[in-house]
């Protein structure tokens, strides 16, 4: 089993001690990337819940790599992430959600060989408590724990709050400060620290939701963004609070609050000044390490420097999604900036240009418009529509993005507003051919235009665009778009009521050298009754065209634009078709009302057998007549099946299922066969992706379900970071080395993963279909079941 | 002002005001003029503002009130562009103002003349700032800072002469006799700095003047000590010249990161602080602080989209206000940071000064920047205003103006090409609104008459600053709400070019007018043209020769006499028939002591409808009544609570009683010839609160035509009716019925649905546009002249601040 398509920015990454790893939250995981190749090295497996902190040890040699982690399964554990192992686990039995551990920041002591002080981590924990008493709506509280000798945590409470906050620390390791709906509340650490040592607080008001803070390094200044964009910043707080006690009575005695300009509410601070760039909400905050600049984003994507002193801004605009954290590293000429597109880049940093960017799957923006990703049965990629109107493909293998084509030349801002939707993206069998189709949605009524594109794979194994249609369908939009298996063919369906086939001419030979595509061109026109078109299929030698014109099938031969003949009737418009392999049965599914899912014989013309079930998605095998369906359960059930959906892998000549897992996250989610890799068995794979594009591939036949090696084809060549010596100048020395290939090593270890997030597990231990399926279908059910494998 | 659409209708206005009808014109031309300079003296209770056209005002707090009054205005040669003002310590009154002019000359503005001399003639070289020292009472003040600034250039100095200068001495306690007198630095645009000393008969002593430099001096500056002069010139140069020896001891490239003196950029502004920071404001929109011991930079905000044009720093020096042609104002604050880098026991105090905010309430560009403590002492209404007040979710500006202002608190005022004067609180920049000192600047003077003896018509005299209009007003007998009464030109009469008129009146029948420029009165006759081509003629009436012109005039009730103001401080009777002097009388303050005149001049006339009573008020609100008939001076009235008087009139009920508003928000009735407070006013102790703190000063006053005992009160902003017949309430709900009628359209007036409220006195109506004039017309109909404030923007020569809104 391969899984991934985790979440990359569900939490802000962390760099090692000596720059060359970005450790990120990925999940219940915490993967190690490269930061010189970008790609993932490692990853620290353990957590049972999403990671929410990181903290990685510093250290001046550079040579340790350790890191505390902690997750909302209540545990914090601490690792050595370079072998990757873990060295010690603390159960907190709270479920954290931000973790800072100030006194790793604090440079040590020079007593540092006698007495080691106990390392504290403060906490934002969510109580348990407070879910189930009603009268205290403040789940969220700010706690201690030892993590040197950890008995359990801190009874001490420093705040509470109505959700868990994240905690933000000073560099210096001194201040720690909180974000509380219109309030900051800052902390200084004790000295000495202890379980029951009381920090002193100071709290800041603004009048507007706060959304994001960072400290500065060296002064007592506290940057804050709120929702309207505006950016203040505090100077000299906590003058009286944190500084009194030390001893140092300001030479300026601290008067009255007229010397406090833009101060609210006699809080303890200086001045406050007021900076504004960002038209709406603040989300990233951070000092440079020199505490000289100011970074700060927001949801238009575009990363500003403002210097402190003077208030000047340097930009790095189009980065094209909202960004989320930015990170410094140790090193000063490498930062990363986290985006909401599931993108970490690297940033160069002096120019503040992009040098790598780590990229996960984008995120899943279907709203209507969208139709599904498609997938590559051969080279087991997935064709993702991005926001910025363009398409990733996404190797499921590698779990990493491969690139990005554009199919709308247009910049994208994330604050504009959606004019232009890539709504459907279909790839051929072989993965050569793309279709894509885009529609510029009209403006007041007016302007809207449907555009067909068709791709083909250039040299470099890369699709672009051979041909333009406008408006191909006159005045409907394309509802589906299907390949010929056989040949360059497609067919365009419009819910106009017509369907066109396209043909690619045949490559000219010209003066021995092969010319381009002479582009797809319309090759037949049919329509049925004018009825509605929504899906088609071709069969699997490419003589017959299923179309489906609203209730019924309609058969074609596709080459000579004859109608064969037309196929029953379902009881809703038929939304997805497909031939079930090599096999003469034609697979439909139907939504809305009355969902169905039906065989239908093609050597009998008739309805063979089916299912009243909500199809969210359905994939066919190639060479074999299964089918495998993703099928929504009604809520009722979602208890007995500890998830929202079910995979049930069909033999179309037989209603029973041969086998069922159990999935989450299935609202959404699509299902794909693809080849399996070359040195796994020749059977095909079963992918899934769920809705938040999480995916897993599997052997859909094997009887437990193998964890599949994860097979890194090219990640090695790339692995080393930086080049040095002689290679730096000359380059690097071709290599002979005829074993390297063999290095990739096949491990097929079964370990146990915490696979239950998405599989419940093998199908034997699945309670039966009888509450998935109708009436009809129970006694079958029952009688059959010990039979499925 | 801000005006919610909530229109209860139980909170009608009450019917004394919704009774009224209202015509409104708002084509009067109106055309202010930017101010050009400001400049605060050395008690911080004036400011001076020099406008483009040549004139200038003087604006102050009156005691006891913390609204701003222009107390003077001084029309000045409307060719002399005024560059800078400075006051000056010392001559007869404390202070003197003197102003550079772009021809090269220096004048004084006489204060108590209302004129303006010339005390230094041009050299044909625009000057393009003057600066003057510290007043010696500063200094002492500073000496402790001083002295240790003083040591530091000392030590500076004998470096730089090991260096390079022989013939450099350390300049040492310098020529004893300079020390004596103000000195002034005049930056000129060949690149030369003169430097004078002005002494006390106000005349410029030349004492040396700097070596020339390449470029326009376009800015200077004295060190606090006086001992250092800091010029900035057009080509990018901030120079620090030592004033006693008059070598250069530094030059700054103020170019930012030292990119060459590059000739565009321009030193606007240079300001020396007590800390020994020089501030420079220049045309790239950078605002510098440097170290003036070394001429080192210390710290550079470009936070200005166009030129930095003027600098301001707050008393106390640890604030600087930059503002320049984008029409912000932004405020710098002198912070000192403890570096936490360095540990909790060593202390390494940085001084950095951070930018905190912004205000932006000019619309266009902002010419100059002071500093003003102008409330000299605070009455009781302080105390009053310490009530609570119900919470209003909509606050307008002049609440809050009345939270911050207070004794002793400083205020940053600003002016520039949009005629307005704002003002601020220093210290509490970033909490309040400015507030907005001048609505109605350089109101165009007009005066009604109500039944002309051209077929009893009403008109109009208009002045402007080089001609008058008489119109004839064409009011409607229906009026709609929302309906402009029109105005017919009669017949324009313009002035020569290089004059400005100071004043104008027209008589009660129409037919005579006068205007006084600054050579001498005319007097004009208006008359219906014999044929029909030209339907009305202007004849010029004669005058008697040896007539003064005027700082005002005005013609008695029954058109026979005209009474002229001189600028000699005398008051001329003249009989408009014969053309001749009738009576000459001197205000005095010792009644039936003829003298020569002492006091100041007359700028305030006003009449009674008998003929009887003449009433001369002078820029500083004393009051000479004086009597028509037997030509005797009758009674001096000295300034109200120091208060100057901003209207006034004779009651057409009772011709004895004189009633007059101040500019501290008072209004006081006369029984003139009893010689004696009236019964009104002995009667009241405190006028309403809501009245005191009516938005904006009194501007005017109408009578109604009918025998009412009531009167109208209007300032540039509202109008209040005041009814002497009924009591003066002063109940505690005051501040919500402000609030409330606040919220109540003009066009409510016309509403004939009478509400069942008592009838209120001193009930205060908002306004939407600045007023102009406002007078009765009947017994219930007022006539209003006002105009948008947005259609004078447009008619300003200069062009508003283009801001480039996001997103466009």
């Amino acid at each position: 089993m391969i899984s991934g398509g985790q979440n990359y920015v569900s939490s802000a990454p962390v760099f090692s001690n000596d720059a060359k790893r970005l450790l990120v939250c990925t999940g219940s995981t915490v993967s190690v990337f490269s930061t010189a190749t970008g790609s993932r090295v490692s990853s620290l497996e353990g957590h049972s819940g999403p990671v929410t902190a990181l903290v990685v040890v510093p250290d001046s040699s550079t040579l340790l790599s350790f890191c505390w982690t902690a997750s909302v399964d209540g545990t914090i554990r601490h690792w050595d992430f370079s072998v990757p192992e873990c060295v010690k686990i603390i159960d907190l039995h709270f479920p954290v959600f931000s973790m800072v551990v100030p006194s790793l920041l604090s440079p040590r002591e020079e007593n540092d060989a006698k007495t080691r002080p106990d390392v504290f981590a403060y906490v934002s924990v969510q109580n348990p408590n407070a879910e189930a008493n009603c009268l205290s709506p403040r789940c969220g509280q700010i706690r201690k724990c030892n993590l040197t000798n950890f008995h359990a945590v801190s009874s001490l409470i420093l705040k509470e709050t109505e959700r868990p906050e994240s905690l933000t620390i000073s560099p210096s390791g001194k201040f720690l400060g909180i974000k509380d709906k219109r309030k900051l509340h800052i902390w200084k650490v004790p000295k000495v620290d202890s379980d029951s040592a009381v920090s002193k607080k100071i709290t800041l008001h603004h009048s507007k939701t706060i959304t994001v803070l960072a400290l500065h390094p060296m002064e007592r200044i506290v940057a804050a963004g709120d929702v309207t964009g505006r950016i203040l910043i505090w100077r000299g707080f906590g003058a009286q609070k944190f500084m009194h006690s030390g001893g140092l009575v300001n030479g300026r005695s601290t008067n009255d609050e007229e010397d406090k300009p833009g101060v609210r509410e006699n809080d303890d601070a200086e001045s406050c000044s007021t900076w504004h760039w960002h038209p709406s909400g603040v989300r990233l905050l951070s000092f440079s390490s020199d505490g000289a600049y100011l970074y700060s984003g927001g949801k238009e994507g575009v990363l500003v420097l403002w210097q402190l002193d003077t208030g000047k801004k340097n930009f790095l605009p189009r980065i094209g999604s909202p960004l989320l954290y930015f990170v410094d590293s140790p090193d000063p000429s490498l930062s990363s900036i986290s985006c909401a597109d599931n993108q970490i880049h690297i940033l160069k940093m002096p120019s503040m240009e992009i040098i790598r960017s780590i990229s996960g799957i984008k995120a899943n923006i279907c709203e209507g418009l969208c139709s599904r990703a498609a997938f590559d049965y051969t080279s087991g990629l997935v064709a993702v529509q991005t926001e910025n109107y363009g398409i990733q493909f996404y190797s499921l293998f590698a779990n990493r993005g491969l690139y990005e084509v554009q199919v709308c030349e247009r910049n994208h801002q994330p604050v504009d507003e959606v004019t232009v939707v890539v709504s459907l993206v279909e790839l051929s069998v072989d993965g050569s051919m793309m279709g894509t189709v885009e529609v510029k949605l009209p403006e007041d009524g007016v302007g809207g235009l449907v555009c067909l594109k068709f791709w083909d794979l250039d040299d470099n194994k890369r699709f672009s665009v051979s041909t333009l249609i406008y408006e191909p369908h006159r005045d409907a939009h394309i509802s589906a778009i299907a390949f010929n298996p056989t040949r360059r063919m497609a067919v365009s369906l419009s819910y106009g009521g017509d369907f066109k086939i396209w043909v690619c001419k045949e490559e000219i030979k010209q003066k021995g050298q092969m010319l381009q595509n002479s582009g797809w061109m319309c090759h037949a026109v049919g329509s049925y009754k004018n009825k509605a078109m929504r899906a088609a299929a071709f069969s699997a030698d490419g003589s017959v065209l299923a179309v489906a014109a609203d209730n019924v099938i309609t058969l074609w031969d596709p080459n000579n634009n004859v109608l064969v003949a037309v196929v029953g009737e379902t009881l809703m418009p038929i939304t997805s078709l497909g031939f079930a392999g090599k096999s003469y049965y034609l697979v439909s599914v139907c939504h809305g009302s009355k969902p169905q899912l039906s065989v239908w014989s093609m050597s009998r013309l008739a309805a063979f057998w089916s299912y009243k079930i909500q199809i969210e998605a359905v994939s066919f095998t190639i060479d074999f007549s299964y089918f495998a369906v993703l099928a929504l359960l009604p809520e009722s059930n979602e208890y007995a099946f500890k998830g929202d959906g079910i995979i049930l892998l069909f033999n179309v000549t037989n209603p029973t299922p041969m086998a069922s897992w159990s999935v989450t996250k299935a609202k959404g989610g699509g299902l794909a066969f693809l080849k399996g890799y070359p040195s796994e068995q020749l059977q095909s794979l079963l992918a899934y992706i769920n809705g938040d594009r999480e995916y897993v591939i599997f052997h859909p036949h094997s009887k437990e379900a193998f964890e599949l090696s994860r097979i890194r084809q090219d990640d090695h060549v790339l692995e080393e970071t930086g080049q040095f010596g002689y290679t730096s100048i000359y380059g690097e020395l071709p290599k002979f080395d005829p074993k390297r290939n063999l290095t990739s090593s096949i491990s097929s270890a079964a370990s146990e993963r915490p696979w239950e997030t998405i599989f419940s597990g093998s199908s034997h231990m699945l309670p039966p279909l009888t509450k998935l399926c109708s009436e009809f279908l129970e006694s079958l059910l029952e009688k059959k079941t010990p039979t499925v494998e | 002002m801000d005006k919610t659409k909530t229109i209860s209708v139980d909170r009608r206005p009450s019917e004394c005001v919704s009774s009224h009808s209202i015509d409104k014109i708002t084509s009067i031309d109106w055309r202010p003029s930017p101010v050009v300079a400001l400049a605060t003296s050395f008690d911080g209770l004036r400011v001076a503002a020099a406008r483009h056209d040549g004139s200038l005002e003087i604006w102050l707090v009156s005691p006891g009130s913390i609204g701003w009054h222009c107390q003077l205005t001084i029309h000045g040669n409307p060719n002399g562009k005024v560059t800078s003002l400075i006051w000056c310590p010392g001559g007869p009154h404390g202070s003197r103002l003197f102003s550079s002019h772009l021809d090269g000359s220096v004048t004084k503005w006489d204060l108590f003349h209302l004129n303006q001399e010339t005390v230094l003639d041009s050299v044909g070289v625009s000057i393009w700032q003057m600066a003057v020292t510290f007043p010696k009472g500063d200094k002492i003040n500073d000496e402790k800072k001083g002295d240790q600034m003083g040591n530091g250039f000392h030590d500076f100095d004998e470096h730089e002469s090991s260096e390079s200068d022989e013939d450099f001495d350390s300049p040492g306690p310098h020529e004893g006799s300079v020390g004596e007198n103000p000195r002034v630095a005049i930056g000129l645009d060949n690149g030369h700095v003169g430097i004078y000393d002005i002494s006390d008969t106000d005349e410029f002593i030349y004492e040396k003047s700097l070596p020339w430099v390449n470029g326009r001096v376009l800015s200077v500056t004295w060190s606090t000590d006086a001992n250092y002069i800091y010029s900035g010139s057009s080509d990018g140069l901030i120079r620090c010249w030592n004033a006693a020896l008059g070598n250069e001891i530094y030059r700054i490239t103020a170019g930012l990161g030292g990119l060459g003196s590059g000739h565009e950029l321009c030193i606007w502004s240079l300001l020396s602080l007590r800390s020994g920071t020089l501030v420079s404001a220049d045309s790239s929109g950078s605002v510098q602080f440097w170290d003036s011991q070394h001429g080192t930079l210390l710290q550079t905000h470009s936070l200005h989209k166009g030129h930095v044009n003027a600098l301001a720093a707050a008393p106390s020096h640890d604030r600087v206000f930059s503002a320049g042609s984008d029409g912000q104002v932004i405020l710098y604050k002198l912070s000192s940071s403890q570096s936490a880098s360095s540990d909790d026991n060593k202390s390494s105090l940085t001084k950095r000064w951070n930018y905190l905010h912004y205000v932006r309430a000019h619309t266009h560009d902002i010419r100059a920047l002071t500093v003003a403590v102008p409330i000299s002492h605070e009455a009781d209404i302080k105390a009053e205003n310490r009530f609570k007040r119900a919470r209003r979710g909509k606050k307008s500006a002049d609440f809050s103006y009345h939270k911050w202002a207070h004794l002793g608190v400083p205020m940053l005022i600003s002016a520039g090409d949009d005629t307005k004067l704002f003002a601020y609180p220093v210290k509490e920049f970033t909490k309040f609104y400015p507030h907005d000192i001048c609505p109605a600047p350089q109101r165009t003077p007009i005066q009604l008459v109500l039944n002309s003896v051209f077929n009893q018509s009403k008109m109009l005299l208009v002045q402007s600053s080089q001609w008058i209009d008489v119109h004839l007003l064409q009011l409607k007998n229906v009026c709609t709400p929302g309906d402009f009464a029109k105005t017919k030109i009669l017949r324009r009469v313009k002035t020569k070019a290089s004059r400005k008129i100071i004043c104008s009146t027209i008589s009660n029948s129409g037919a005579l007018f006068a205007y006084s420029d600054q050579e001498k009165p005319r007097l004009y006759e208006l008359e219906r043209g014999k044929d029909g081509k030209i339907p009305w003629d202007v004849r010029r009436r004669m005058l008697p020769q040896r007539l003064p012109f005027a700082h005002s005039m005005i013609f008695t009730h029954d058109s026979s006499c005209m009474i002229v103001a001189g600028h000699d401080r005398m008051i001329y009777v003249v009989d408009v028939e014969r053309s001749e002097l009738v009576h000459t009388f001197t205000p005095c303050r010792q009644l039936d002591v003829d003298s020569s005149p002492t006091e100041p001049p007359i700028t305030r006339l006003f009449t009674s409808s008998d003929g009887q009573w003449l009433a001369a008020v002078n820029c500083f609100g004393d009051i000479y009544v004086f009597n028509l008939e037997t030509r005797r001076n009758q009674w001096f009235i000295s300034r109200l609570d120091g208060a100057s008087v901003t209207a006034g009139g004779f009651s057409p009920r009772n011709n004895n009683v004189l009633i007059v508003t101040t500019s501290s928000n008072q209004m006081y009735v006369f029984d003139v010839e009893a010689k004696r407070l009236g019964e009104w006013s002995s009667q009241t102790s405190a006028l309403p609160r809501r009245y005191q703190e009516f938005p904006g000063e009194v501007i005017g006053l109408s009578f109604p035509p009918s025998t009412s005992s009531s009167v109208v009160v209007y300032s540039s902003r509202a109008m209040c009716l005041i009814d002497f017949g009924l009591p003066v309430e002063s109940d505690e709900s005051d501040m919500l019925n402000i609030q409330d009628s606040r919220a109540k359209n003009l066009q409510n007036f016309n509403l004939k649905k009478r509400t069942k409220h008592n009838r209120r006195n001193f009930e205060v109506v908002p306004l939407e546009n600045p007023v102009l004039f406002l007078a009765y017309t009947s017994k219930n109909s007022l006539f209003m002249i006002d105009k948008p404030w947005l259609q004078v923007v447009k008619s300003l020569e200069a062009t508003p601040v283009h801001r480039h809104i996001f997103g466009t």
